[in-house]
């Protein structure tokens, strides 16, 4: 520096640009490409992680072992995936990559769950009294699920020296409704390397 | 002439640079509009406090001092009840915390030529904490405990990152060319926050995870045990939480007081060859405080900063008694001084802001010394010379103000307790009294529903004074 002229300029300059916004661009990218802006948990993260375990589930004797004893396929319904991270994980959204995932396979069959449950029987206990007779559907004829598929997500993160390590654990068992049995359980590991800049003084 | 004019032109120059700059808030901190807001705290309308902040916002807060627009503004919701705002608000403070966790490289030369008013304000380091405190209430009162689980798994992991940080930050200074004098790293002692776990212990008991409630309560007691200097009250007994009850279980969280404000604190120094002498201002007297090494450094300059200190605001409330049908059933415990908690984190961060404003002083006086030499030379030292050295040591002091940015609306103390009541409808009231034991105020529920059908229930009440 100069001198303190130099500085006054500069200073008054910073005092306009401080106030000065920066404008925003937005880019469409396509709904599979990986965007990770934050390393926190995204939707690739739920599609992938999804893809991953249901390929194991599919490929694990339970579904054998259940066909041949009962001559059809199983009936899956999701349970509770449990958010027990550090971060606000949309469960549902994985809840719901994991079903499809599970209907496309062809290897299963999917009751709704208790959430979504509720909206259809109020349909159908409206249809008995407004639809004709016809076309109405019946009562108490819903398909009983064998088995039900619970979750948890975890975090452990940790950081040093400018990097932080985002560790995500899925773990997803499938449960026998009638006997408690637990017939598959899996567990899917994400672990994320993020570069922090380093503190400027 | 020439030079005679070229001055009459600088001397112009600096003093509308010193008038502009004079009510700038890039260099200093503006704290009128909190004023109007105080007053409708005070009243407890938070909803009218609410809408008074909004309306300051234009005047007020600049884009660098969003993180304490949505602090204050999350808190003041969340004690008018707008859970769902709040948690936006304190989200929004959330996140742009945890992106300035890096400073800008074009702030921090700002901050380098101004001061740290000039940057982002990035929050209080117990303000990071307890935003998700806060949050975590609101996603309670919404009847999402998983969520308000998340936001205290969040603010532990918090601890750990400021740990990370402070290493990074005093590395940071100790490498760099603007320090030239040995950095001593302070340590704070506050590592785990006993209202986190008191509060994730009622939300795992209220999920029924009385595993995991065990755990909390045991955390609970740690930080009592090993952190004394600032859990100095007795240690609450949390221990008939877990036990069954045929009864229902009704939980109390109260916030008293207001948690400290910042005030300027100024520091002269005066140089010598390879050393400051740093003065403190007492009794109207400049009296030495310190004296430190600093390599390189001419003697005969003069100059002055300031730093920001905190000051407690304390409480008026001395004890907190629950009332259950007209009958008193127990006094809450104090949890968390939410106040000595701010000191205790603040310690090294003051520390910090301490080299980084003397840093920036010296540099600034030198510069202001080789302008003026310069100017003495051509004017052999004549009254146009004097007077612009007048105003360049003017400017220098104008721009060396402290950042006395906080957020205004935490509470100083945190109280909880538990009550066992008949499940059904009761009368409940939160009376607060003082050191006299006269009634301050109370918060009444008036046929409030205490089911048994909740593990536990969580009723919170906040008086700020």
């Amino acid at each position: 520096m100069k001198n303190l002229f130099t500085l006054l300029i500069i200073s008054s300059l910073i005092l306009f640009l401080a106030g000065c916004g920066s404008s925003r661009t937005v880019q469409r990218t396509s709904s599979d490409t990986t965007v990770d802006l934050s390393g926190k948990w995204n939707d690739t993260d739920s599609r992938l992680t999804a893809k991953k375990m249901v390929d194991g589930l599919l490929d694990s004797r339970w579904i054998l072992n259940f066909n041949k004893e009962n001559e059809r396929k199983p009936v899956v319904i999701i349970g509770n995936i449990k958010n027990n991270s550090s971060e606000h994980i949309q469960t549902k959204i994985f809840s719901k990559d994991i079903e499809r995932e599970l209907i496309n396979s062809g290897e299963v069959k999917f009751v709704a769950s208790s959430e979504e449950r509720d909206e259809i029987r109020d349909e159908r206990a409206e249809q008995q009294q407004y639809s004709s007779m016809e076309t109405a559907k019946r009562l108490a004829n819903e398909t009983g699920a064998d088995f039900m598929l619970k979750g948890v997500i975890s975090t452990q993160n940790d950081s040093f020296d400018g990097q932080a390590v985002k560790f995500y654990q899925v773990d997803l068992e499938m449960i026998h409704l009638e006997t408690n049995e637990k017939v598959w359980i899996d567990s899917k590991k994400i672990k994320k390397l993020v570069d922090q800049a380093g503190y400027k003084f | 002439m020439i030079i005679i004019f070229n001055f009459k032109i600088r001397i112009i120059s600096l003093l509308l640079i010193l008038l502009t700059i004079g009510g700038c808030s890039s260099i200093s901190t503006s704290t009128e509009h909190y004023t109007n807001i105080d007053k409708f705290v005070s009243l407890e309308m938070y909803d009218k406090a609410v809408v008074s902040l909004q309306n300051s916002q234009k005047d007020a807060y600049d884009e660098k001092d969003r993180v304490l627009f949505w602090i204050d503004l999350g808190l003041l919701q969340h004690y008018a009840y707008q859970d769902s705002l709040s948690i936006i608000n304190l989200a929004l403070a959330d996140n742009a915390i945890e992106e300035l966790y890096t400073t800008s490289i074009s702030k921090g030369v700002a901050s380098m030529v101004l001061n740290d008013n000039a940057l982002d304000y990035s929050g209080e380091d117990y303000e990071n904490l307890y935003i998700n405190v806060f949050k975590a209430l609101a996603f309670y009162r919404q009847g999402e405990s998983e969520s308000a689980l998340v936001e205290i798994r969040r603010l532990t992991e918090k601890f750990v990152e400021l740990e990370q940080k402070y290493q990074q930050e005093y590395r940071s200074l100790k490498e760099s060319d603007e320090i030239k004098t040995e950095v001593d790293e302070i340590s704070v002692n506050f590592y785990s926050s006993a209202l986190a776990h008191y509060l994730s212990m009622i939300l795992f008991l209220n999920d029924g995870e009385y595993d995991d409630g065990r755990i909390s309560r045991d955390k609970f007691y740690d930080a009592f045990e090993n952190q004394k200097e600032l859990y100095n009250f007795p240690k609450p007994n949390l221990d008939n939480f877990l036990t069954h009850s045929e009864n229902a279980k009704l939980s109390f969280i109260t916030f008293t007081g207001r948690a400290p404000l910042k005030y300027e604190y100024v520091f002269q120094i005066d140089t010598f060859e390879n050393l400051i002498v740093i003065s403190i201002l007492e009794n109207g007297r400049w009296k030495e405080f310190n004296t430190i090494a600093w390599y390189g450094l001419e003697g005969g300059l003069h100059a002055k900063f300031a730093i920001p200190k905190l000051k407690k605001r304390g409480s008026m409330v001395n004890k907190v008694e629950v009332i259950v049908d007209g009958v008193h059933k127990r006094d809450l415990y104090k949890i968390e001084s939410l106040e000595d908690i701010a000191f205790e984190a603040f310690k090294r961060e003051e520390g910090i802001i301490y080299l980084k404003s003397l840093a920036r002083t010296v540099s600034k006086a030198i510069a202001n010394e080789a302008l003026n030499k310069e100017l003495d030379k051509q004017t052999d030292g004549g009254d146009w010379g004097g007077l612009t050295r007048l105003l360049t040591g003017a400017l220098i002091n104008a721009t060396e103000n402290a950042d006395l940015r906080i957020a205004h609306y935490f509470p100083s103390f945190a109280y909880g307790g538990e009550i066992e009541v008949q499940p059904g409808v009761h009368n409940i009231e939160i009376v607060y009294k003082d050191r006299n034991n006269r009634t301050i105020a109370t918060d009444k529920f008036d046929n409030y529903n205490v089911s048994k059908n909740k593990n536990i229930d969580l009723l919170e009440t906040v008086f700020l004074k």
